[in-house]
């Protein structure tokens, strides 16, 4: 995944933008990290949420409510499979177009100009058309209700993830949601109408209530096809399926500990393939311990039990949950069956006493902890990535089978071993007790992490870096380069830090610009890679200099004076002295020797 | 400004497209061009001079803008009542007679736009500037030398590498290259700026003494953006890139006091001029800017070397040494760099004893 262009309009506060993201970064990274920049109201977020509506209205069989053109690549560019997707929705509905052109790569170089071109040669079906090219929805034919191009124009995954407010996103969000819930009853009935946040999931879940009360009945196997489909869709992270994020990249970390110990064949091999990465587990292990986590205790799910609603395969799945947890606490509440289902990881595990229903059943079998049982029922027993486990928690969080995911830790390795003392142990923790900082630092970490193994997502973080200390900032931009610098994944990051955009080239920079006529971007001229912070301050984000302002007026106040009496140069002497070093401080050393020369 | 600026090779060629514009929109505005004259065989000569200029013209007129013709526009333009017609031609005498505005007692500049209807100014506005947006971009009809030439004029890609290399200050193409206006880098995505704005006088698109190629910073707000290049209709006190050259007239001076860099003029007459362009360039404050990070980044090399000196239970730096380290630097400071002249100021700064003194005193409190 790689975004090569986007042209926006009337998106406000974006008026009309046009940007060429730059590509072939002199890194020689697969993954592609671009910045987007600007003061606070000039649009960063709204141009990120742009992004994912396009890619949320593709996987909706939409066309995006605003004007856009985007260029994409999907794929390796060395593969069979490479493809450029140019998707033209600047007109109205009769000349919306979608284009691919199988292994095609637009130069790196190609300029605004070139693109815009090609937008020409594509509308017009002109013979200058690259051959490699061909209509995946031709002009006048959207939407194209036989043909869905879901599958071959959308990014594996897309996660957007924003440390801001998260109603703005939400409501990207439920703008797109699939119109079949809300189109069966044409009456305006107060009971038809919606409250705001309302999603597709919760309407859903309603339609089925609705169902069984009038059928008395069970829903059926339906539900297959929509649940596949809903995995592409983009996703948009909360604070719970960040930390659906966090379990997902920390279980397979505690389940190598848990099975230090010699295990069956199966898990042997399990635990040689992450072994074959086990550098990737040396880092990710440093990063979680920053964080304050030594390693993960258990996991708790909340749940409400709704069996009447569900329908059998998830009544079969959450039937397996139910046995495996080593405790099911029901919570008290006049309606709903509420359930916290508890997985203590070390915790033996009998498997040979129960029957299990869902496809899960034969690797629970061989399970001996709960840890390896919860692996085994996120389907982790073959092979499954961090994303594939995230995924599944994501599949399920969505159908309802857990609301919530509560994680408890430890900081330092349990006492028992040898140098730590019981006195000094703080026990077990809840993550909700680390400190912001640490919770966010864990999330986002996690949530890099996520995409290691991955190829072809698109990862939309707006403003990252906010919570975290100059230090960790300094850091962030590597971070991510190390998870997942070598995957071809896009990684679009708005941010206000001159300290992360110290780490990046000038041309990945996009400036977004407050006019009165709207929001613009402009090119970043100013060398950024290797640069002083500091100086990025004032060359990029325009700062007046590179000292605060209450300083800098004092210290001209005292320059603007010509000539100074002794009780004067004493008082300059005594302000230099606790002085930071830099322009100002030399030249009012400067300063006090022209004074002193006066005086002589 | 600080930079001289040369007329490049295909100057001829973008004098004959503003004669051309001067030649066409005149004949919209003479009261026997009515809508049928307003053909292809009506544009031949002797109304354009030539039948390569009148195709092009005609071609020129079928293009599109805002999903209508350009030949609509010359319609509107054409179907003026007379009065218009003949203040719109009056506007466009006095706006082609810009280098007079140059000379001794200059007449009277059109600060403000003819008095046409809205809708016909904006006709007009939209046709001229087409001949830049449109027309430059797409291929002149002119050959460097100013001859009509039906295939291959010159264009847009052309006039701007024209530029570049008339104004390399380095022959290296891998050297970093100049902006005239404030002898910063030239950037990446340098642009074409209209000295006087098109938006208001869209007669000057396409003219020779118009045209420059300047850094991104210096042609955006808050620097020159749409700001006039006139005080109220008075070019007196300002220069001109062709037409009143400032290179040589601007001189740069660091002042202690204000900590900041300073665009005065060598000759005191010169002074509002200088003020003018420092005020629609920010010059003062850019060039401070820059003084300051090269100020710093010297400051920090001796800091450094001075710290390794102190761990090495080396000698500390002497005033000698951080003389020599300043002579040389100052020595080695070449004129083809961007930003020359702020260094050299900087130079001169550094060799003043206090400024040399309190280096030294900023160097001893390095543990």
């Amino acid at each position: 995944m790689r975004l090569r262009y986007l042209h926006l309009q009337n998106y406000p506060p974006i008026s009309d933008i046009k940007v060429c993201f730059a590509s072939g970064s002199p890194l020689e990274r697969e993954c592609a990290i671009r910045f987007v920049v600007g003061v606070n109201g000039s649009g960063k977020s709204n141009l990120l949420r742009a992004v994912a509506e396009v890619f949320l209205a593709i996987a909706d069989g939409r066309r995006a409510p605003f004007p856009v053109r985007l260029i994409y690549e999907l794929g390796h560019r060395d593969s069979s499979r490479f493809r450029t997707l140019v998707l033209d929705w600047l007109g109205d509905r009769q000349s919306a177009s979608l284009w691919i052109g199988d292994r095609y790569v637009f130069p790196d170089n190609a300029t605004t100009e070139q693109l815009d071109q090609t937008f020409l040669c594509l509308s017009t079906e002109s013979s200058e058309i690259p051959a490699e090219f061909r209509p995946l929805i031709r002009r006048g034919e959207w939407p194209a209700g036989s043909v869905t191009p879901q599958v071959i124009a959308l990014p594996s995954a897309v996660l957007a993830y924003t440390t801001g407010d998260l109603r703005p996103w939400r409501s990207v969000w439920s703008r797109n949601q699939r119109a079949e819930g809300f189109l069966d009853s044409g009456d305006d009935q107060q009971s038809d109408e919606r409250p705001a946040g309302w999603t597709a999931a919760q309407e859903r879940t309603l339609q089925a209530i609705r169902q069984t009360e009038a059928e008395a009945a069970p829903r059926g196997m339906s539900g297959g096809n929509a649940e596949a489909g809903r995995f592409r869709r983009p996703v948009l992270l909360d604070a719970t399926l960040l930390k659906c994020a966090l379990l997902a990249v920390a279980l397979p970390q505690a389940f190598v500990e848990t099975t230090d110990y010699p295990g069956r064949a199966e898990l042997d091999a399990a635990m040689a393939q992450l072994r074959r990465r086990s550098d990737n587990k040396t880092s990710m292990q440093e990063l979680l311990e920053r964080g304050g986590w030594h390693h993960l205790v258990s996991v708790a799910f909340r749940s409400r039990l709704q069996a009447a609603e569900w329908d059998r395969k998830l009544c079969e799945t959450a039937h397996d949950w139910w046995l495996c947890a080593s405790e099911v606490i029901a919570e008290p509440h006049p309606v709903e069956a509420r359930r916290t289902l508890l997985f203590d990881l070390m915790g033996s595990f009998d498997a040979q006493a129960s029957s299990y229903a869902s496809a899960a059943s034969e690797e629970l079998q061989t399970c001996t902890s709960q840890g390896e049982a919860l692996w085994a029922l996120l389907g982790g027993a073959q092979d499954a990535s961090a994303f594939d486990l995230f995924a599944r928690l994501l599949e399920l969080n969505q159908v309802g089978l857990f609301d919530d995911v509560l994680i408890r830790l430890r900081r330092a390795p349990a006492p028992g071993d040898a140098n730590v003392t019981e006195v000094d142990d703080i026990g077990v923790l809840r993550y909700e007790e680390l400190s912001d900082g640490e919770q966010m630092v864990l999330g986002r970490m996690a949530l890099f992490h996520l995409l290691q193994g991955q190829q072809d997502a698109l990862l939309l973080l707006d403003e990252p870096e906010t919570h975290f200390n100059d230090k960790w900032k300094r850091e962030i931009v590597d971070i991510i380069d190390d998870a997942i610098g070598h995957t071809s994944n896009d990684v679009l990051i708005s941010t206000h830090s001159a300290i992360v955009l110290s780490d990046v080239f000038n041309n990945e920079i996009v400036m977004v610009q407050k006019t009165p006529h709207g929001s613009n971007v402009r090119s970043v001229d100013e060398p950024t890679f290797g640069t002083d912070p500091s100086a990025l301050m004032m060359t990029v984000f325009g700062a007046d200099d590179s000292i605060g302002k209450r300083a800098q007026e004092f210290i001209e106040g005292k320059l603007a004076q010509a000539t100074g009496t002794q009780a004067e140069i004493a008082d300059l002497e005594r302000l230099i002295a606790r002085m930071g070093s830099g322009f100002y401080r030399s030249e009012l050393r400067t300063l006090l020797n022209t004074w002193r020369g006066g005086d002589a | 400004m600080l930079k001289p600026i040369h007329r490049v090779t295909c100057y001829p060629a973008l004098a004959a497209c503003r004669h051309l514009m001067q030649r066409f929109a005149l004949w919209l505005c003479a009261p026997g061009t009515t809508a049928t004259s307003l053909t292809s065989a009506g544009l031949q000569p002797p109304v354009m001079p030539s039948a390569i200029e009148a195709e092009w013209l005609w071609g020129f007129l079928q293009t599109k803008k805002d999903k209508r013709p350009l030949l609509e526009r010359a319609q509107l333009i054409v179907a003026m009542p007379p009065a218009q017609k003949v203040a719109l031609a009056a506007w466009v005498q006095a706006v082609s007679a810009l280098a007079t505005q140059f000379q001794a007692a200059p007449p009277p500049w059109p600060v403000t736009g003819p008095p046409t209807d809205p809708a016909n100014w904006a006709a007009f506005r939209t046709l001229m500037e087409a001949f830049y947006d449109k027309g430059f971009h797409a291929g002149l009809p002119y050959a460097e030398d100013g001859t009509p030439v039906a295939a291959g004029g010159v264009n847009y890609a052309l006039f701007v590498d024209a530029f570049r290399v008339a104004h390399r200050l380095n022959p290296d193409p891998h050297a970093r290259q100049v902006c005239v206006l404030c002898g910063g880098p030239l950037g990446d995505t340098p642009h074409v700026d209209h000295w006087v704005i098109k938006s208001a006088f869209p007669l000057l698109s396409m003219c020779g003494d118009n045209l420059t190629l300047i850094c991104s910073t210096c042609n955006e707000a808050p620097n020159k953006g749409d700001k006039p290049v006139h005080s109220a209709g008075s070019f007196a006190d300002w220069f001109h890139p062709y037409l009143r050259p400032g290179n040589g007239a601007l001189q740069l001076g660091y002042d202690l006091h204000a900590a900041a860099v300073h665009c005065s003029a060598v000759v005191l007459a010169d002074q509002p001029k200088a003020t003018n362009l420092d005020g629609l360039l920010n010059l003062g404050s850019r060039w401070t800017r820059e003084f300051k990070a090269e100020y710093a980044k010297h400051q920090d090399v001796l800091r450094r070397s001075e710290s390794r000196r102190v761990r090495a239970a080396q000698a500390r730096h002497t005033l000698q040494e951080l003389d020599t380290y300043v002579q040389q630097w100052v020595g080695n400071l070449s004129p083809s760099e961007p930003h020359h002249e702020v260094h050299i100021t900087l130079g001169q700064a550094m060799t003043e004893p206090a400024r040399m003194q309190a280096w030294l005193a900023e160097l001893a409190t390095v543990q």
